[in-house]
């Protein structure tokens, strides 16, 4: 679980261009969006496209999307309940 | 159908001619580039035409896709333009071919990746994040 919130982490910083920020800045119930990392709402694309091209995962639903991209503990959480899922 | 009837732009700055083929993985539109263009500077359509091309491109696919095409266009707005790269402007009376591939969508948002192209030479190529109004 740690491994997997530490490569979200390290997408998140990759995908989205975030400079000047690092893996230790990102904390794992920190929220990703506003008062939290500073994400807007449009930058959920990019995490949906982590979601999907990283963990084969597809969010679709805005109301699951709000949920599930919360942070990088709701994100890592869904990753494995859906892995579980699919075995 | 009417491009007017899919997207809320009207001329003159309506940068897509003809909806070519849409489906999940790829919308295509054709458009020609005529002298009364507003963003034509000496002969050449300006960088910007050709992402709004693009961006219209996207929205009126996805208005097609989501079947939301009616009386009167949903509007929207571009949200962000990232990965842009110029390669070559066309000029007046180019055909400029559009391809666009929609990469992901949650609610009213969308992430598209777009080219345009003129005798098989790539224009330009950007991402675009749409969001619906």
């Amino acid at each position: 679980m740690e491994d997997l919130k530490l490569t979200l982490k390290k997408q998140i910083i990759e995908e989205l261009n975030l400079q000047n920020i690092t893996v230790e800045d990102i904390g794992d119930d920190m929220p990703l969006f506003a008062e939290g990392l500073g994400l807007d709402s449009i930058d959920a694309l990019e995490l949906v496209v982590i979601m999907e091209k990283h963990h084969g995962i597809k969010i679709t639903d805005e109301s699951v999307g709000k949920e599930v991209l919360h942070s990088i503990d709701t994100m890592a959480a869904y990753i494995q309940a859906e892995n579980a899922a699919n075995k | 159908m009417q491009i007017d009837s899919l997207i809320p732009h009207r001329a003159p700055f309506i940068m897509v001619d003809t909806l070519i083929s849409v489906t999940h993985e790829k919308i295509e539109t054709k458009f020609h580039i005529e002298a009364t263009n507003i963003f034509l500077e000496n002969g050449v359509l300006r960088e910007f035409a050709l992402i709004e091309n693009i961006a219209q491109s996207g929205a009126a696919g996805i208005a097609v896709l989501s079947k939301s095409a009616q009386e009167k266009p949903a509007e929207g707005f571009l949200g962000g333009i990232s990965k842009l790269v110029v390669h070559e402007l066309p000029k007046i009376n180019d055909t400029v071919y559009t391809v666009v591939i929609p990469i992901a969508q949650m609610g009213n948002m969308y992430l598209l990746k777009g080219a345009n192209y003129v005798g098989g030479r790539r224009l330009l190529e950007c991402e675009l994040k749409l969001v619906g109004a």
